[in-house]
């Protein structure tokens, strides 16, 4: 009667997966993309959701080769201890700065948006414990709760954006290229860390059912999460304009407020309400990958008893961003840029150890 | 002094241990005055002790038995009358006595049980055993139309306090020898014999094992009925959310147990136990199968949206006008000001006031004697709702906030399942009144997160949602009974399919 506790199925992957990159284009990053692309920004998700086809494919080469196998025993095998243990650690020191900046970001959008009056902390302080909540029941629990909500959340998502487009005006599409095709590679090159998630991810890797389910998930999220951020884009360029869009801060929530339904002119809050359960599910899948890559940092074996410890921390450090212009120009960017190379090397750099290692010899010669 | 000091010993331990596996003896009137002092006769009023001479033979005899739980006239019938007519001296007794069910027993402890369960006893004189007659009778009430959970399209029997009135229920629906109901006695002083169910090439085995385990673990001397019982079965015993479902209607566990569930039955209890039940079961009704697919379905869709609104509308209405009143069209926002101009209370305030008056009449209702009832309704409808508003107490809408959540919560008919929604209305409306929608949503959020977690008899509690399992896809609305094929695949039952190979 009993499932083997711990492993979750493709389709709560998938869920995760989606909500968690999708989520994005509700948030800040579109405008990183209006800012150097103008125009051409819907092209940017297809363009360097294109390009990391490659650090992916590499990644699941080398999660493959070791199947079953915890992503963070893989890092260290490959790497040695010390090499292991210097990029577990850069990896978490990054996912806790995203997740710090991000959650400052969130609640920045509540309370700018929504919730005017309300203190800071209250609002952060609610985000935490709803995400400590659900990140300590563990991945199961969470791969659930994104499976249940994905369909809610993309009926939301869909009309919200179709919307948008149906609405807008097409001939902002124009010029089709933004400032040219070469600024329009390079600079959809350098944000291809917005996909980094799926390096992250991988920790999950033996986690899932089959590895297969894991690689299967992967390349159907993949494919999901382009379309999702591609249209999203399009659609706010649609309704406000180059221009306009690449000074908004959140153009998500900023579309939402021209959506009326028949004599309800402000129904934002009811797409509010979705865009909140996504957030909640997001902030709980990065605590669960900051305690799980912290256990494996300093080998604890329950790792779940620090996702409070991490919260509350959380909790002092992101109150203190609420400036959003601060956030959105000097914190964002920079984590870009550190988090892009990594992304697009490391797992190249893996797959060829590996190869040096002879493992994929190896493993060959094993299954034959 | 010395022997004085053990006849005493031994006096008090025949006086503590009394009911004990001893034997009883050759002498009838040993036997006899033995089980007078264990049921006390005479002063057990309706224990009765008949000597008789048993004809032919000549031996002596005595019957006992407590004449308001057995079948009097059959013992007059069947036993008294023969024994003491028989003219054939070589006739054994068990030949004589003409009722279905005899046995031979010589354990007082055994005996005794026996007598308690409506067997008569028949002692007879240098027989170093008693004959135990089968001669149970039991007052009950007869097959009664179900009372809670109606329908209009369908059978109309419910389950009675007779356990095995109930079984024979279950037993007309279900004509299959693999049909299994084992008997298990959970309680330790009044020996209550819980009936355990299930279809042997059906069920899952381990499923089975862990149910019956989880009885036989049960401590306690009494257990009155299934309502108990379940309280002292269930995994998470804090809860709000019930794991258990609780049916009067045995076409509905007649159809679980062909699904591969396990239920329960128990004398005293006019229900049946069916476990595991997922949150799903509490949705679901019989007659959404007994109508036709889109009557059926109109129901359950109906339901869930009277259980949306029974959760959400006041507090949405709380969230709404403390926190997003951009949301209101200015019209209707500008006519529930001026309704609220008036009123000195807050949203909160005001709502839980109604939502508490609501509670109290549905309690009142619920306990109120019969002759008095309309009474409720008057005192409800007028005091509560006119007279409130045109004191300035509540506002109209606030009345018809709350009445809407208030009726909308008896769509949803399992007793357990709508505690759950009444309850959690009232965190919903706290969470609103806090941080309007985001509490809300963060409250749900939480719940769902909860009820993810919890698991009935090892199958989570939103199966086949998630985690997914093969089932019949008949989970949020319900397909065509010719789509229908597999079993739920959560029970991991040893057929999946409902119907013969070779059809897929």
């Amino acid at each position: 009667m009993i499932e083997p506790p711990g492993k979750i199925g493709i389709r709560e992957y998938i869920a995760i997966t989606v909500l968690i990159i999708g989520s994005k284009l509700a948030d800040d990053t579109p405008t990183l993309f209006y800012k150097d692309l103008a125009t051409a920004a819907w092209m940017a998700p297809i363009i360097n959701g294109l390009l990391s086809i490659i650090p992916i494919y590499f990644l699941l080469k080398v999660i493959t080769l070791y199947k079953g196998k915890p992503f963070i025993d893989i890092l260290y095998h490959l790497l040695g201890k010390i090499g292991g243990f210097l990029i577990l650690f850069y990896l978490f020191a990054v996912l806790t700065v995203l997740t710090i900046g991000n959650t400052a970001v969130y609640t920045n959008i509540i309370k700018d948006t929504y919730y005017i009056r309300t203190p800071t902390f209250a609002i952060l302080g609610v985000l935490l414990i709803v995400c400590t909540y659900i990140a300590k029941k563990g991945l199961e629990q969470i791969g659930s709760i994104s499976w249940i909500f994905l369909p809610y959340v993309t009926v939301a998502l869909i009309g919200a954006v179709g919307i948008g487009i149906a609405q807008g005006n097409f001939s902002f599409i124009h010029p089709i290229f933004g400032f040219g095709i070469k600024e329009l590679l390079v600079a959809s090159t350098v944000k291809g860390a917005v996909y980094i998630d799926f390096l992250f991810l991988c920790f999950f890797a033996s986690s899932i059912v089959s590895t297969n389910d894991f690689k299967k998930g992967t390349w159907i999220s993949l494919g999901i999460v382009i379309v999702e951020a591609s249209s999203a884009l399009l659609s706010f360029l649609l309704s406000f304009d180059y221009k306009t869009v690449s000074s908004l801060n959140y153009p998500y929530h900023e579309l939402l407020k021209y959506i009326r339904l028949g004599v309800f002119a402000n129904v934002e809050t009811i797409f509010f309400v979705f865009w909140l359960a996504v957030t909640f599910i997001r902030f709980s899948v990065y605590l669960y990958l900051i305690a799980l890559i912290f256990g494996g940092l300093f080998k604890i074996k329950h790792f779940e008893y620090s996702i409070p410890i991490f919260a509350t921390l959380f909790l002092f450090i992101s109150q203190n961003f609420q400036n959003s212009a601060y956030i959105l120009n000097v914190i964002r960017p920079n984590i870009l840029f550190l988090t892009t190379p990594i992304f697009l090397i490391l797992p190249i750099v893996l797959t060829m150890i590996a190869k040096i290692k002879g493992d994929f010899h190896h493993v060959q010669k094993d299954t034959t | 002094m010395v022997r004085m000091h053990r006849r005493s010993i031994k006096r008090k331990k025949s006086d503590t241990q009394l009911i004990n596996p001893e034997q009883i003896t050759s002498s009838l009137s040993v036997n006899v005055s033995r089980f007078k002092k264990i049921f006390s006769f005479p002063d057990n009023s309706d224990v009765t002790i008949r000597e008789i001479m048993i004809g032919g033979s000549n031996k002596k005899a005595a019957l006992l038995y407590i004449n308001t739980i057995t079948n009097i006239d059959e013992i007059n019938e069947r036993i008294i009358s023969p024994l003491l007519t028989n003219t054939d001296p070589l006739k054994q007794v068990q030949q004589i006595i003409a009722t279905q069910q005899i046995s031979t027993e010589t354990v007082i402890k055994k005996i005794a049980d026996a007598v308690n369960k409506g067997s008569c006893v028949l002692f007879i004189n240098e027989l170093k055993h008693a004959l135990i007659i089968d001669t149970p009778k039991f007052e009950s009430r007869s097959v009664e139309k179900t009372e809670n959970e109606n329908l209009v399209k369908g059978p109309k029997e419910a389950f009675t306090e007779n356990a095995s009135v109930n079984i024979s229920l279950v037993r007309k629906r279900i004509k299959n020898p693999q049909l299994i109901f084992e008997k298990i006695t959970v309680s330790k002083r009044s020996n209550d014999g819980i009936f355990f169910a299930y279809i042997k090439d059906l069920a899952n085995e381990e499923l089975v094992n862990h149910v019956r385990n989880k009885l036989n673990s049960i401590d306690t001397d009494s257990i009155q009925n299934l309502s108990i019982l379940e309280q002292y079965i269930e995994e998470r015993k804090l809860s709000l959310f019930p794991t258990i479902l609780y049916t009067e209607r045995p076409d509905r566990a007649a159809t679980l147990l062909e699904d591969g569930f396990v239920i329960l039955l128990m004398d005293n209890s006019p229900d049946a136990l069916i476990l595991p039940a997922t949150f799903w079961a509490f949705f679901h009704h019989p007659e959404d199968h007994y109508l036709r697919i889109s009557s059926g379905n109109f129901s359950r869709l109906i339901r869930i949206i009277a259980t949306f609104i029974a959760l959400f509308s006041s507090a949405t209405y709380v969230a709404v006008t403390s926190f997003h009143s951009e949301m209101v069209p200015p019209d209707l926002l500008l006519a529930i000001a001026a309704t609220r101009e008036k009123v000195p209370f807050t949203a909160l305030i005001e709502v839980i006031l109604m939502e508490l008056a609501f509670e109290l009449i549905r309690e009142a209702g619920l306990r109120v004697p019969t002759p008095v009832g309309p009474t409720i309704g008057i005192v409800g409808a007028l005091i509560l709702g006119e007279a409130a508003v045109q004191a300035n107490v509540v506002s109209p809408i606030v009345v018809i906030v709350v009445a809407l959540s208030g009726l909308t919560s008896f769509v949803i008919g399992n007793i357990s399942m709508n505690f759950t929604i009444r309850i959690s209305k009232f965190a919903m409306i706290i969470a609103a009144s806090i941080l309007g929608i985001y509490g809300m949503t963060a409250v749900f959020v939480i719940g769902i997160t909860y009820m993810v977690g919890i698991k009935s008899f090892g199958v989570p509690y939103l199966a086949p949602l998630s985690p997914h399992y093969k089932t019949s896809k008949g989970t949020i609305f319900r397909h065509l009974l010719t789509q229908e094929l597999f079993r739920p695949g959560y029970l991991k039952p040893k057929d999946m399919k409902k119907r013969s190979d070779d059809v897929t």
